[in-house]
């Protein structure tokens, strides 16, 4: 039973992240460690992370321990990095929402090598749209189509980005899009 | 004196080339255009901006920066007065007043005095600080290294003001940047370092990529975990017009004007105290010493006037030191500080003298630009409520494209943007954790400056530290360095302990309605 308390006193969100901080500072500072010193007894180029890492396990170490004591962790509330949805009822939507964003982004930053700039964002811009609460599918695909159009212009055109054109057969219509607007 | 008229002539004759002030007109534009947007702000206006300076001179990119930045604490006053929504953080104690000021049909009136504010405020402040910016950099030229690392060290330090719920994730949030600063090759002695064998890693990460990730996808995705809104933020269509206060109107309120314009330049000057801190400030003293017949809160112009004028007094209060000393004190003058690096400009005090013209130019495009941004003022509502009726999905996608592209166009590598979404993923994280995102940026610009100034020394004094201490420069800078981290944590230290429970006698008043 002890050793479930200690457990849950140290898995609480009021302590669990500085933990994980902790950890990670200690795996950085033995590959600090690895970092060649300076010549001749100078300082050299381990010393600067070397400290900035022990500040930072410092204050986690300082936090965990001043958490530990101060917070009643069994009926903890407030203080700690816990997470904590301030937001009105009717402002809530899934908690998993902002992950399908950043999926829906990682995957428009895969696509763009591969289908090119103009066929990516198009896709992108009409299904994130859509998936913010947008939900008209004619409104979202015509919004992807200018906005794609719109930025190719703009940053092709005006400011002179080569945009990824894409893989074989998705380049051929980049090149298309792009003789349509007058880009070489 | 009559140096510094020349100076800053030459400036304004910079300022009226005509690419340079279309990029002060489009900035302007920008800036009041994102700050009437509700989580976009001025900051993410500045980085989704940057991408399109790097193939422009360094003159025109910093001049529509800092057009951004000074419009940002101005455009946001209208749908704060108008609708009741704070476009920038800043705008939140002018709202009290300024809404209820509408709800009495005073909203002409309420917009006239917030343009009358940020005029005086913007003008004041940047003759102040302009006068001041030469013998700060002259005293600055005089610097070594010993007392460049104490003014970072400083800059750093301060970094506490930035805390806002704990210190702690203040310090993690700066260290996190400052680590990040310290990935790829040293430049120092050429060692590779946290690079775990990636190619990817070994150029370092730059910190463009920090700024658009955390700042610009990191909001995106925070604002995907509220309900965006489809038929936007305008409550009604009802147009006003813009009335500005008389003459014996503005004398009245001479107090709350020069309290506020001093506390807003001095505040500006403050490394973390930017025009959030600064307003609220303002607010506060107006609240505590000014002479008025109805209290705060009710509508009254103190309310609009304290609060605008100080944020905007701001902008040249951080510039400065930023032009000065290469030392920025508020996330957007950190951004701003990145654009100089990535056109290959140091700010500091070497700027007034090897490109005199192009600081005397950025010095006098303050002054054009808080003109510039009242008269766009005088016709913006118009458009505020058009921009508002935008659903806010499409906003932000397009805000993730200006980041993707933004990313990509610097260097043409698709790392930089995969590196852009790990960083939006780190920033939603740090919002909802909530560490605070302008110290980790800051970190990671400041902190190879400070690495490099810290070896220097150590290697010019044979490794003794206590040179920080016994050179006057460095010795004050680092005794203030110290009290800006001790004298918050002391101070957070003593209000954590149990005491009696004591009510000023004012505080039924200090609640402003909201």
């Amino acid at each position: 039973m002890r050793v479930v308390q200690t457990f849950t006193r140290f898995v609480h969100p009021a302590v669990l992240p500085y933990l994980l901080i902790l950890s990670l500072c200690g795996f950085l500072l033995v590959r600090a460690y690895a970092i060649p010193g300076g010549p001749d007894g100078q300082l050299g180029a381990d010393i600067w992370p070397k400290t900035i890492l022990l500040l930072a396990a410092g204050t986690c170490v300082w936090e965990v321990l001043r958490n530990l004591w101060t917070t009643d962790i069994a009926s903890h509330v407030e203080p700690g990095p816990a997470v904590v949805d301030e937001h009105e009822p009717e402002d809530r939507v899934p908690p998993w929402l902002p992950w399908v964003a950043i999926a829906l982004t990682g995957v428009y930053v895969l696509l763009l090598q591969e289908i090119g700039y103009f066929l990516a964002t198009f896709a992108f811009t009409a299904v994130f749209i859509y998936v913010g609460n947008y939900r008209r599918p004619l409104a979202a695909l015509v919004t992807g189509a200018i906005a794609a159009l719109a930025f190719v212009f703009i940053f092709m055109k005006v400011v002179y980005v080569a945009l990824p054109l894409g893989h074989e057969p998705f380049a051929r219509l980049s090149a298309f899009i792009m003789e349509l607007m007058g880009i070489r | 004196m009559t140096a510094l008229a020349h100076d800053l002539a030459i400036g304004f004759a910079h300022v009226f080339v005509p690419y340079n002030f279309g990029m002060l007109v489009v900035g302007l534009l920008i800036g009041m255009a994102v700050s009437i947007m509700p989580g976009l702000g001025l900051v993410l206006g500045i980085v989704l901006t940057l991408p399109f300076t790097y193939k422009m001179a360094v003159e025109p990119s910093i001049i529509l920066l800092t057009a951004i930045y000074i419009a940002g604490t101005y455009g946001g006053c209208f749908t704060a007065i108008l609708y009741k929504i704070p476009g920038e953080p800043s705008d939140v104690p002018l709202l009290w007043d300024g809404y209820n000021m509408n709800l009495k049909g005073q909203a002409a009136k309420a917009l006239g005095w917030a343009c009358i504010a940020a005029l005086i405020g913007g003008l004041v402040s940047s003759g102040v600080m302009v006068t001041l910016a030469g013998p700060f950099a002259r005293f600055a030229l005089t610097f070594d290294s010993p007392d460049y690392f104490a003014v970072i060290a400083l800059g750093l330090a301060t970094v506490v003001c930035l805390a806002t719920s704990s210190l702690a994730h203040a310090l993690l949030s700066l260290f996190f940047g400052l680590m990040i600063a310290t990935v790829g090759i040293d430049s120092t002695y050429g060692n590779e370092r946290f690079t775990f064998g990636q190619p990817l890693l070994a150029g370092g990460i730059n910190y463009v990529t920090v700024l658009v990730g955390a700042y610009g996808l990191g909001e995106v995705f925070v604002r995907f975990g509220r309900r965006l809104t489809l038929n936007g933020e305008a409550m009604g269509s009802k147009v006003v017009g813009t009335r500005f206060p008389s003459w014996r109107e503005i004398w009245a309120l001479r107090g709350t004007i020069c309290r506020s314009t001093g506390l807003g330049t001095v505040l500006g000057v403050v490394p973390g105290a930017g025009a959030v801190i600064t307003s609220f400030v303002a607010y506060g003293i107006e609240q505590q010493y000014s002479k008025r017949d109805r209290p705060l809160g009710s509508g009254v112009p103190q309310g609009i006037v304290a609060p605008q004028i100080a944020s905007t007094a701001s902008v040249a209060g951080h510039m400065v030191p930023l032009l000065a000393l290469g030392l920025p004190g508020s996330g957007a003058t950190a951004v701003i500080l990145g654009a100089f690096l990535l056109h290959g400009v140091q700010p500091g005090p070497e700027i007034f003298v090897t490109q005199p013209d192009t600081a005397y130019a950025i010095l006098a495009s303050l002054f054009v630009g808080v003109i510039g941004m009242c008269v766009i003022g005088f016709f913006w509502i118009g458009l505020v409520v058009k921009v508002l009726k935008i659903p806010q999905p499409i906003i932000i996608t397009i805000v993730v494209l200006f980041c993707i592209v933004g990313s990509y166009a610097e260097r043409n590598n698709i790392s930089d943007v995969a590196m852009v979404v790990v960083f939006g993923i780190v920033g939603y994280l740090f919002d909802r954790l909530r560490f605070p995102i302008a110290p980790m940026v800051l970190g990671t610009i400041l902190g190879p400056l400070a690495e490099t100034a810290f070896l220097r020394t150590m290697i010019r004094y044979d490794n003794d530290w206590t040179v920080f201490f016994t050179r006057p420069i460095s010795g004050v800078l680092s005794v203030l360095a110290i009290l800006a981290f001790v004298l918050p944590l002391v101070a957070r230290l003593r209000r954590s302990r149990p005491r009696k429970e004591w009510r000023p006698e004012h505080e039924s008043n200090v609640r402003p309605a909201p």
